[in-house]
């Protein structure tokens, strides 16, 4: 088991009588990409703003490199970059005054600045001021901001929310090599399961305030074996008596599902045939993840 | 702390805040002196020392309007930086220390404001000189707009725990500048006292005899203090939301 970098402990945020997240246990481990994905409001910024001190859990701890935020937020915050509820920038500035704030305040040398321009290819702009940026541009800039004096961890806010197609490639396409790169680990949210899918090694499912599931994409794919899906008359009478025998049955439509596991396909439509129902139709089904998802947010869009 | 102040300093730049704290006070001054040459017989018709004329003439209102609303600005446009683009949500994650923050940013907003009032003074010994006037310099026209600073510290902590609190920066502007205009009718009741936007008007125009000439600096010394702790603590518990 390898060093977890983020942990927390029953991390809770209430506003008022709301509850933005609702006791829950990050575990991020290190050298990973930590997808942390949910739909809107889900709570994944308010966890983000937690886990950088911006502001207080109601309840429960947030332990980063072993660290409590409560106790040591300035040892944990001189190596995590972050970027919270993406442009945050100071507009009558250029890039590289922009930088230079957090080099400053980071102690870092002179030449980390023009080293992370280059990582995120901003050097051709930066003494314009980033006001007149463009929102590509300005999240390339809190990215360089966030890589700036060798952080360990980045914790990253929807960082492709708002790009256009091309910039969304491309800032996936820069997290994606980060920890191959620069061995960093990298918490990313986001609320487009494709783009987890695409760049995370690790997932964490946040929905109403809640972790659903947490562990690698291999293990949320497991999830996706197939089903049985069956179209027998009639229904009920079928349902009943699949039930009977012991198996989990889910109606939906004019069809029922039951999962696979080492069902036989043959041998269960076998025993229809002989109790006397129609079977119309008989198939497998593997469900993608879209479907998974949306089965362990009990169907909140994303 | 030095480090603070420097990154506080950075941030203001291009800021039209600086701008703003270095042509007012001159345009004030020489608004008095115009008027002043206007009017010169009627200003002079006594005996009255010029020097004092151009001063009471440029100062009436710059502490009763022009002051208070010039920290207002001040002090809104230093949040404003923070506020309008999340720059203060990136910033506070950074390893800075919140009281840090707080601070560097509390004293980059009164130099600025300092900066503004030795403006006005030098305004005035320019001013002074340029229309020859005549006799010694005397000293205490330059000593009173730094006591009508001191006697505004109330004015500056007030308009920065709005502004630092507040991320509409509409709510302080209107609060600080609706605040500032009744001043000067305020200052001729007996209820000034209750009114921190009348002491730099009494420290700057009162006399050398009214009644509690120490009042303003002494309440406005201790408001400052109070509220600059009150607001410090305020400020290192609060969840960043903006
Ligand atoms: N200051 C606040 N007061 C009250 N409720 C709040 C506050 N801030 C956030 N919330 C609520 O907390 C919930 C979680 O918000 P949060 O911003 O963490 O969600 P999110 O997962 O980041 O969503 P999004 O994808 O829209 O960014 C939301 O329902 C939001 O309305
Ligand atoms: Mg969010």
């Amino acid at each position: 088991m390898s060093e977890l970098v983020v942990e927390t402990q029953d991390l809770t945020k209430k506003y008022g009588n709301f509850t933005a997240v609702d006791g829950i246990d990050l575990q991020v481990r290190k050298g990973e990409i930590y997808g942390f994905l949910g739909p809107n409001g889900a709570g994944k910024s308010t966890t983000i703003r937690m886990l950088l001190g911006l502001v207080k859990p109601t309840r429960g701890d947030a332990r980063i490199f072993g660290l409590s935020i409560r106790q040591s937020p300035m040892e944990i915050l001189k190596r995590v970059g972050a970027i919270v509820e993406s442009p945050s920038y100071y507009g009558n500035l250029t890039a590289v005054e922009n930088l230079e704030i957090t080099r400053r305040i980071l102690g870092a040398d002179k030449k980390e600045i023009d080293r992370v321009l280059e990582i995120v290819n901003l050097s051709q702009w930066k003494n314009k001021k980033v006001k007149n940026f463009s929102l590509g541009m300005k999240q390339r800039l809190a990215i360089a901001q966030a890589l700036l004096g060798n952080r360990e961890l980045l914790i990253l806010d929807e960082p492709t929310n708002g790009l256009d197609p091309a910039g969304i490639h491309e800032i996936r396409q820069l997290i994606k090599n980060l920890p191959g790169m620069l061995g960093v680990t990298v918490l990313m949210s986001s609320h487009i399961l494709s783009e987890v899918e695409l760049t995370a090694t690790s997932v964490g499912i946040i929905s109403r305030g809640r972790l659903l599931f947490q562990g690698t994409l291999e293990e949320l794919r497991r999830k996706s074996e197939n089903e049985i899906c069956i179209e027998a008359h009639p229904q009920d009478k079928a349902l009943k008596f699949l039930e009977s025998k012991g198996l989990k049955v889910k109606a939906r439509g004019n069809r029922l599902f039951i999962k696979k596991n080492s069902l036989d396909a043959a041998a269960l439509n076998r025993a229809l045939v002989m109790e006397g129902f129609d079977v119309t139709h008989l198939s497998t089904e593997g469900k993608n993840l879209e479907d998974i998802f949306l089965e362990i947010t009990g169907g909140d869009a994303i | 702390m030095k480090k603070m102040l420097e990154v506080e300093l950075l941030k203001l730049k291009n800021s039209w805040v600086l701008l703003v704290a270095t042509l007012a006070p001159g345009f004030m001054v020489f608004q008095g002196v115009a008027n002043f040459l206007r009017y010169y017989e009627l200003f002079t018709s006594r005996g009255q020392n010029v020097w004092h004329q151009i001063y009471l003439q440029s100062s009436i209102f710059y502490v009763s309007a022009m002051l208070p609303v010039l920290i207002t600005l001040i002090m809104v446009s230093i949040a404003r930086i923070e506020y309008k683009s999340g720059g203060l949500r990136y910033f506070l994650t950074l390893p800075v220390k919140r009281s840090g923050v707080y601070a560097a940013k509390l004293i980059v907003g009164c130099m600025v404001c300092l900066f503004n009032v030795l403006v006005f003074s030098l305004s005035l010994l320019v001013a002074g000189k340029i229309i020859n006037a005549p006799g010694s310099i005397p000293y205490d026209i330059l000593a009173r707009p730094f006591m009508a600073y001191i006697a505004s510290l109330p004015v500056m902590i007030i308009t920065f725990l709005l502004s630092i609190n507040i991320s509409q920066m509409a709510i302080p502007l209107g609060i600080g500048i609706g605040l500032a205009l009744p001043s000067l009718l305020v200052a001729n009741t007996r209820y000034w006292v209750f009114y921190p936007w009348t002491y730099p008007i009494m420290a700057a125009l009162g006399g050398d005899f009214f009644e509690k000439a120490y009042f303003p600096f002494a309440a406005g010394f201790l408001i400052f203090v109070l509220l600059a702790f009150a607001g410090l603590r305020w400020f290192m518990e609060k969840d960043i939301l903006d």
